[in-house]
């Protein structure tokens, strides 16, 4: 399989606020280079893979399997959903914006309430809340009531396209882009001998607030992670200071929460190898996965390697494969080297 | 009829580029028995006399525009983005986030991510000529080669069943009266009847009227897509009409003070074949009828609508049953001849 593949077979799936759609997918991707996989109480995804040798140190690769989405709240009397967003939704991508939600038997396609041209004038450009703006089916109230109950979790409705050559866009690329790299790793390790042991998570719940990867780096134990997630790709309407760039190669992220000497070892192996590579800088935590990692148990020496994005929580967003494939050699050079740093 | 609607939802037809369209309806026409005359003008406006069992001496002219709302792009930046502005009314709010077709190049538009927006920006949608559509070019040269300044672009949206018999589209505004008129030439009338399949609609009616000094019809009935805000948070007196309800007939609109007399005889005919209608109640948009009613010297007009929400968005719906009910009325319309004018 290739990195194109792997991502539409990833992004298609549904895996938003505990959907498991996603997260079967990554397993059945992950399983042939692991020696075990198991899915934890939460959902997480795990995989093992023993180098054979006694001792060897643990490295932890981890991205989150989860997205953003919806969740039903309530149904009105003209037969439209209410929806409440799991994580940062982008609200000024919804009027329009096409849903599938997942409730009682078939998935069930929807497009967000859109004002009238007419009424736009009195409401100028402003945006209503997300939980005031109806979700219509077609569906009438009483069957709608069975099939989309309260609960019922939503997401995009998954387009999966190429842009341009080397660059494709959907939903949900936050954080299966990461998923796709680790894989992309594993993939290039899978003839190799290695010298230290490898777990794999692809972790839940993300999105609302990095909580699966705190139990899944609890059970996992690691001596050492790396997270994978995406980060900002430039746009000429944002900060450059803000921002990597699209098409520049993997973001290694230098932080208070992050490992600075792994930081360092990850851009220097990168700069050796003539990948493409950029440095990301925060100034706390990173707002990832690798900042519950890093204090998971007592304490995990954690690096972070961020994909670079474009248009990040709207149905339509964007990254280069070159991108992701970076990301992934990035990790197996580290790997291949024993995962070595002082 | 729903094969042509679909088919010809598929097609881009931005004004002024209705081409694909053009040739579509050239190639249905063509194979219809009763279609007596084809011509093109020189704007692109498609006319056609239809022989009926019957001569008419003052054959009723049916209208319906090709063209739809879109983008045309304006420039090309160095970083590989395309420029444009909107052709015909787009609600800003829908434009963000979107999917579009450049030239049949996959393309989206976005921006920073909401992570870096100001609470102004996250609530307030952004103008178009602040906005960019990246097309995955890496840069100028490589934009070039796919886009040029003057081409167009239209929402990427595909005809998907929604429940309740409603369906959702791009451009439902006008393919669908391209639809029925396609329909009502494919039937013997009992009287003959002209056909107009206008371009410019969006842009300010400007191809119904050479359409309509050519053809000059006494009478005209225009069919055209019209705005349903049947949705939630609407208040009853803004709802203009509701899907579902049938055919929208008009007694004024910001373009058209209809003729009376024409309007009892369409409402009364709907009601002697039980064709459920309903009132357009609220005086807003305007249609081809606008154009047709003051050229040369004037022509008595009606005008037949389809309710549809989220008219001008990517994602248009409309009722299966308002269409087969509009089909019907058109029918009866074309077999019996209104009275003189008083």
């Amino acid at each position: 399989m290739d990195t194109f593949t792997w991502l539409e077979a990833l992004c298609t799936a549904a895996g938003a606020g505990g959907l498991e759609e996603a997260a079967e997918t990554a397993r059945r991707l992950l399983a042939p280079y692991m020696d075990e996989t198991a899915v934890d109480a939460l959902g997480n995804v795990g995989g093992l893979r023993r180098c054979g040798k006694d001792g060897a140190p643990l490295l932890l690769l981890e991205a989150h399997i989860d997205e953003i989405g919806f969740i039903v709240t309530s149904l009105d009397e003209k037969g439209f959903l209410h929806v409440s967003p799991c994580g940062g939704v982008d609200a000024r991508a919804l009027p329009a914006a096409e849903v599938m939600f997942y409730g009682e038997g078939e998935p069930l396609p929807g497009v967000f309430a859109s004002t009238p041209p007419h009424l736009a004038d009195t409401d100028g450009d402003g945006f209503p809340a997300i939980r005031d703006m109806g979700i219509d089916t077609g569906l009438e109230v009483k069957k709608l009531k069975k099939r989309c109950p309260p609960g019922t979790r939503a997401t995009f409705r998954p387009h999966f396209r190429r842009i341009g050559e080397t660059r494709v866009s959907s939903k949900a690329l936050d954080d299966r882009a990461g998923v796709a790299a680790v894989l992309a790793c594993l993939d290039i390790l899978k003839d190799q001998a290695l010298t230290v042991d490898l777990a794999v998570t692809f972790a839940v719940q993300e999105e609302l607030g990095c909580r699966g990867s705190a139990v899944a780096a609890y059970a996992a134990d690691p001596d050492m992670a790396i997270a994978v997630d995406v980060s900002f790709a430039h746009t000429p309407d944002a900060d450059r200071s803000k921002c990597g760039v699209l098409a520049g190669g993997p973001m290694v992220g230098y932080a208070p929460s992050l490992d600075t000497a792994l930081s360092r070892r990850l851009y220097a192996l990168a700069m050796e190898r003539d990948i493409p590579c950029q440095r990301e800088v925060m100034p706390g935590d990173t707002g990832t996965d690798a900042d519950a990692i890093a204090s998971a148990r007592g304490g995990v020496r954690t690096g972070l390697l961020s994909i670079p994005l474009r248009y990040m929580h709207t149905p339509a967003e964007l990254v280069d494969i070159r991108d992701i494939e970076d990301t992934g050699r990035l990790m197996a050079a580290f790997i291949a080297e024993g995962g070595a740093c002082q | 009829m729903m094969t042509h609607l679909k088919k010809l939802c598929a097609l881009p037809g931005v004004s002024g580029q209705e081409d694909a369209v053009r040739a579509y309806i050239l190639h249905v026409l063509r194979q219809c028995d009763a279609v007596a005359e084809i011509t093109v003008d020189p704007l692109g406006n498609v006319l056609a006399r239809v022989a009926g069992r019957k001569r008419a001496a003052q054959p009723v002219l049916f209208a319906a525009h090709m063209d739809e709302v879109g983008f045309i792009i304006t420039g090309v930046t160095d970083e590989g983005y395309c420029r444009f502005a909107p052709v015909g009314g787009i609600d800003p709010r829908v434009i963000y986030g979107r999917r579009v077709l450049v030239n049949g190049h996959p393309g989206l538009i976005g921006g920073k991510a909401v992570h870096m927006c100001s609470e102004e920006e996250k609530t307030k949608a952004a103008r178009a000529d602040k906005l960019l559509i990246d097309i995955g070019a890496a840069d100028r040269a490589q934009a070039e080669q796919l886009v040029q300044p003057g081409d167009t672009a239209v929402f990427d949206s595909e005809y998907t069943r929604l429940q309740g018999g409603l369906f959702k589209a791009r451009a439902l505004d006008d393919r669908a009266g391209c639809a029925l008129l396609l329909a009502l030439a494919e039937r013997q009338a009992d009287y003959d009847f002209l056909l107009a399949f206008t371009v410019q609609e969006e842009v300010g009616l400007r191809g119904a009227g050479a359409a309509a000094f050519s053809l000059s019809p006494a009478v005209a009935v225009v069919v055209d897509a019209t705005t349903a805000a049947d949705t939630a948070g609407v208040p009853e007196d803004k709802r203009v009409c509701t899907v579902g309800g049938g055919p929208v007939l008009s007694f004024m609109d910001k373009q058209t003070l209809y003729d009376k007399a024409l309007f009892e005889h369409v409402r009364t005919l709907a009601e002697d074949a039980h064709i459920p209608t309903q009132l357009k109640t609220l005086v807003a948009g305007g249609n081809d009828a606008g154009a047709i009613q003051r050229t040369g010297p004037g022509a008595r007009v009606a005008a037949v609508s389809l309710p549809c929400r989220y008219l001008h968005s990517p994602s248009c719906v409309l009722a299966k049953k308002d269409l087969t009910a509009t089909l019907a009325l058109l029918e009866t319309l074309a077999d019996h001849l209104p009275a003189d004018a008083p």
